[in-house]
């Protein structure tokens, strides 16, 4: 019990470095892109390094983090507390131009990749569980 | 939020608030669960709704909250690296599926900044909006970053990820049928460019192939749209 805790204590700090690795990139070669997307490309990479016990920490970790990302997005709502004239300007025409651009956009992703690409039981179905 | 420079420890008032912020998505979690796991039961938009009630009646000020609050935001940023392990899991059904992925990526995003651009531009939308659409597909920390860069509002860019992915995750279900699209991977790649980071948890909570899909997708659009856009305006 006592070592499933410490592993994925170590995948938390591996996720952690690897934004902490992000952050650092991105200030020192000054790039627009955001931590969190060189994160993501640096922690595929490590992966491929980690030695099995710590990657399945990092797995369980990550699965806890990824279920639960709508509680991490409550914060960022707070902010309307002091954008409600915003909103009453914008937020009709705003709301309709999202609605529509969903209602094309969604459906044209999903049906194009769907004809391009080779039915999935073709493919070797193999999803892992995390 | 950066995590080279972590947020101060919370006093009572930010603890307090951090604890009943979690307490009532825990409470939000289950209600869903007993209602089926409703579209419509999503606990983000109901907690906060209640929150925001809560905040206002008690005069409470953002900043107040924000001091609790800011450790969620680090945790947002930890959740959205933590995509890189479905992704790594799932690296060869990915890489079996590349060209569809990127055509239905390029297409996509095109088309969702185009046709959000042209319609503020229809609807006289002053300039400032307008380039806060454009930020539209990327995630929150994308999109706020990207807006302050091409002359939008990132507090605004923000709330738009976010409405954005959740009217996105209501409206899937119906559009997936009209096309007829029961493949988890189209599924995924539509809802992690256009829904972004809500579109992305969504696609996880059904699937991780979906969910690996979704991160993938909105880890590139985010790069791609990130570096193209600031050349548009």
């Amino acid at each position: 019990m006592s070592a499933k805790l410490f592993t994925n204590l170590g995948g938390l700090f591996i996720i952690a470095a690897a934004l902490a690795a992000g952050e650092i990139i991105k200030s020192l070669a000054a790039l627009p892109t955001p931590a969190p997307v060189l994160g993501i490309l640096i922690l595929v990479g490590v992966q491929f390094i980690l030695p099995d016990f710590l990657r399945q920490g990092l797995h369980r970790v990550a699965d806890f983090l990824l279920r639960h990302m709508a509680l991490f997005f409550i914060p960022a709502l707070m902010v309307l507390l002091e954008q409600g004239a915003l909103l009453k300007e914008y937020g009709l025409a705003i709301l309709v131009i999202i609605i529509c651009g969903t209602a094309i956009t969604l459906p044209l992703m999903a049906y194009l990749f769907m004809r391009l690409a080779p039915s999935q039981s073709e493919t070797p179905h193999k999803e892992s569980k995390l | 939020m950066s995590i080279l420079s972590l947020p101060p420890i919370p006093d009572d008032v930010g603890l307090f608030w951090l604890f009943t912020t979690c307490l009532l998505y825990a409470l939000a979690v289950q209600i869903r669960a007993k209602l089926g796991g409703s579209l419509y039961a999503q606990p983000l938009l109901w907690v906060a709704a209640l929150l925001l009630g809560g905040l206002y009646w008690a005069d409470i000020a953002l900043s107040d909250y924000q001091k609790g609050g800011d450790w969620l935001l680090l945790a947002l940023a930890l959740s959205t690296t933590a995509i890189a392990a479905p992704i790594y899991s799932n690296r060869h059904i990915i890489r079996a599926a590349a060209k569809p992925f990127l055509a239905s990526l390029l297409v996509g995003s095109s088309a969702a900044v185009i046709l959000a651009v042209a319609s503020a531009y229809i609807l006289g939308l002053d300039d400032m909006i307008t380039a806060t659409l454009a930020t539209r597909t990327t995630t929150t920390p994308i999109a706020m970053g990207l807006a302050d860069e091409i002359g939008g509002l990132p507090v605004l860019a923000m709330l738009i990820a976010i409405f954005a992915g959740n009217i996105t995750v209501l409206m899937a279900p119906f559009l997936f049928r009209l096309v007829g699209v029961v493949d988890v991977r189209a599924q995924g790649v539509a809802l992690g460019v256009i829904g972004s980071g809500i579109g992305t948890a969504e696609a996880v909570r059904q699937s991780h192939l979906a969910g690996s899909f979704a991160g993938l997708a909105m880890g590139v659009n985010g790069v791609l749209t990130g570096a193209l856009l600031p050349l548009f305006f």
